[in-house]
């Protein structure tokens, strides 16, 4: 009896170790490829981790200087900043926009970023902010065109912010923002991932109080479908993309399908055809070694950029790699945006520079 | 307690071993699509790909079609052995069909790997590596009538050290390296072989005359010669990896100088101008064994990649660029593949498909 319940320990711990190997990807490695001449983006060298595009205007908003699962406050030497690229002019260098009023200036890390255009036509952003001791909060600021500013807002703190990663803006005042984990350590995060009992996910906030959506699981980058009604979210840990149909009105999400892409995909963006683009980590356990020391030049990992192209129904999805790196150049994609007829690509990264690429491969085949 | 300690070792064996059986199968790899510009297929070889040779000299490049690898019966053979041409010149994605003049065995030419050698008149030489419909190996020579376009049979060759031949090179008008890729001659035998680990291939020099083993108990894919003739390149493919040997062939002898990890299973090779290697791979080994399986079966296709290869100075390192990748529906299971048109295009070849033909779009030269 007690060797039966020693055979069947056994066998699970073999079947465990096994299964954490390939979530790690032992065995896998990226091929470098490049859709075109790609050139580095002057400006943000602490991270570029979520870009925001506004259509109408032909600006990139990137978030930089992310602080994630910080034991340490005295570790984060770095400053978040919010910067502005134009991509009309090749300039190849983005510019860091002041923001004014903000309540904690020194504990401004900005992490998923999102935009809205209000009735008067001027563009607010909403931001995850983390601070250096990894506080939590919800900052929204206004973009004033003419000054070259954003303005403070609003900054929103509530106890679902659990572990803020991304947020999708669904109006003047609200949102949907993503969990990633429920760990607020390094250490914990570890115990979080091996168990596989997550503790993210989705939370709805209506311009008032703020819901649950999804729990209990792992939901990282996430965004709207150009008619707002499906909502992709980015179960990093399990390598997979949920998607769910999203009814604001009735504040309700169902579940539609999940694409499985053997690798990590962070944020997303969709572009101006609905195809969804996402920054990837093909290679978790490099991920994980370049994410753990992130000002470590000698620590990289490898980048992917991939965009999928779903079935009418949304149950499959086509993907076209558009992009693949080993970490000496793009270190840890986090998210790809698409501009100028999908002529041009901005590739942003956690904890690294920006990249941008002109495409002239096709991609549609 | 001995006993006890004995069981556990055997098991801790036996997982290591399945462990290993499953990442060599690449159950955690996917392909991700990407082309490096418009591809189309070219039309002609519908059975195969395998091997390319370019002739620089006449911009034409040979194509061997057809190949028959570890036949479970002749019966399930329905198909022709052939060899094409396909002019680089043109953009036709049309391959000619070629003749074969005075084969020894006509229903029994099924061409695998090729070469090729400019003799001191110009002409062109062809070396090819043929099986049978039985799974018996063979080397064929042929000249090549550039007039009348086709080929002329001058010599078949067999030896007892062609024991699985999948590659040659040829180093002179009757001289050449050949790759044996195992020992195993039916698929129950091969796969034992694989997964046993004990390989029965090799490297095996014919001078003319009589044959030399230069490396043995091995598994040795295709093979390609640098453009000096010095550095000789294997794909020990089973272990995904590229070996680097220098070739002295005054000495008849090869020498090792470093082993390439790729966790791809890479094909064969084509060095161009510039000494970059390109290569057709395999790059999840599971899939690409179905459809090795059954190679007829349209709904089953194994996964490409093309990839191209800069060695260091001393080939001690390399770095890979990944030209192509497709999941099996336009290009399945790659072999092969070599840029022309300065590098502005590229073919691909298959192991049991057509070949395709693409532009290149994209900068390649990343470092």
């Amino acid at each position: 009896m007690l060797k039966i319940v020693l055979v069947v320990l056994l066998a699970f711990l073999v079947q465990y170790v096994f299964k954490t190997l390939l979530m790690f990807d032992i065995h896998k490695q990226t091929y470098n490829h490049r859709p075109g001449q790609c050139r580095k983006i002057e400006g943000p060298v602490h991270g570029s981790e979520d870009i925001t595009i506004v259509d109408e205007k032909n600006i990139a908003f990137i978030t930089s200087g992310l602080v994630y699962l910080n034991d340490d406050p005295s570790r984060a030497t770095w400053k978040g900043h919010i910067f502005v690229y134009d991509l009309t002019k090749r300039t190849y260098k983005a510019e860091s926009i002041p923001i004014l009023n903000l309540e904690d200036e020194e504990g401004f890390h900005p992490h998923g970023i999102s935009h809205w255009v209000k009735k008067d036509g001027s563009i607010r952003l909403f931001i995850v902010v983390h601070s250096k001791d990894f506080k939590h909060s919800i900052v929204i600021l206004d973009f004033d065109e003419s000054k070259r500013q954003l303005n403070h807002v609003k900054t929103l703190k509530d106890e679902k912010f659990v572990r803020p990663n991304d947020i999708v803006a669904t109006g003047d005042n609200s949102f949907l923002v993503s969990n990633d984990g429920g760990a607020q350590t390094v250490l914990a995060n570890a115990i979080e991932m091996l168990t596989g009992f997550f503790k993210g996910g989705l939370v709805y906030y209506d311009g008032k109080k703020t819901q649950y959506l999804l729990e209990n699981t792992v939901a990282n980058g996430i965004i709207l479908s150009r008619d707002r009604k499906t909502l992709f979210v980015s179960h990093i840990n399990q390598e997979t993309i949920g998607v769910f149909a999203w009814n604001q009105e009735k504040v309700s999400i169902r579940k539609i399908s999940e694409i499985e892409t053997l690798t990590g995909c962070d944020n997303f963006f969709i572009d101006q055809e609905n195809n969804l683009w996402s920054g990837c980590h093909p290679v978790l356990k490099d991920a994980v070694g370049h994410l753990g020391d992130a000002t470590n030049p000698s620590l990289f990992s490898q980048s992917q950029v991939l965009r999928f192209k779903f079935s009418s129904d949304l149950k499959t999805a086509e993907m076209v790699e558009v992009f693949s790196d080993d970490g000496k150049f793009t270190s840890a994609s986090a998210i790809a945006a698409t501009f100028d007829n999908g002529k041009q690509l901005l590739i942003g990264t956690v904890f690294r520079d920006l990249t941008h690429c002109d495409i002239d491969v096709p991609l549609d085949f | 307690m001995l006993l006890k300690a004995l069981f556990v070792l055997l098991l801790g064996l036996s997982v290591q071993f399945v462990f290993k059986t499953l990442l060599m199968m690449d159950i955690n790899k996917r392909v991700y699509n990407h082309r490096p510009g418009e591809c189309r297929k070219v039309e002609g070889p519908s059975q195969g790909s395998e091997d390319f040779e370019v002739i620089d000299e006449k911009r034409i490049a040979f194509i061997s079609s057809g190949v028959v690898y570890l036949p479970n019966s002749q019966s399930d053979v329905t198909w022709k052995g052939e060899i094409y041409l396909y002019d680089l010149t043109k953009r036709t994605y049309k391959a000619e069909l070629i003749p074969i003049l005075n084969l020894e065995d006509e229903e029994g030419f099924y061409p695998h790997g090729l070469s090729h050698w400019v003799m001191n008149d110009g002409t062109i030489r062809l070396f090819v590596v043929v099986h049978s419909k039985t799974f018996k190996h063979s080397v064929v020579i042929l000249d090549y009538d550039d007039r009348k376009q086709h080929l002329n049979h001058v010599k078949t060759i067999r030896d007892d050290t062609f024991i699985r031949p999948n590659d040659i090179v040829a180093t002179g008008e009757n001289s050449f390296l050949l790759s044996n890729d195992g020992g195993a001659q039916t698929e129950l035998g091969n796969m034992w072989e694989v997964i046993s680990g004990f390989y029965r291939g090799g490297i095996v020099y014919f001078d003319g005359n009589k044959s030399h083993y230069l490396m043995e108990n091995h598994v040795a894919n295709g093979i390609s010669l640098s453009r000096d003739g010095n550095t000789l390149f294997v794909s020990h493919i089973n272990q995904e990896t590229i070996g680097v040997y220098s070739w002295n062939q005054e000495k008849i002898s090869l020498k090792k100088i470093s082993e390439i990890e790729t966790l791809t299973g890479c094909d064969n090779f084509y060095i161009d101008k510039d000494n970059h290697m390109w290569t057709g791979c395999h790059p999840v080994t599971k899939d690409v064994l179905a459809h090795f399986g059954n190679r007829s079966d349209p709904y089953l296709y194994g996964p490409s990649q093309v990839l191209r290869i800069t060695f260091s100075k001393g080939f001690e390192k390399a770095e890979m660029v990944e030209v192509l990748a497709d999941d099996g529906r336009l290009v399945s299971a790659s072999t092969i593949a070599f840029p022309f048109d300065d590098g502005k295009q590229v073919l691909i070849g298959t192991v049991g498909r057509h070949p395709v033909h693409c532009d290149v779009a994209v900068p390649l030269s990343l470092y």
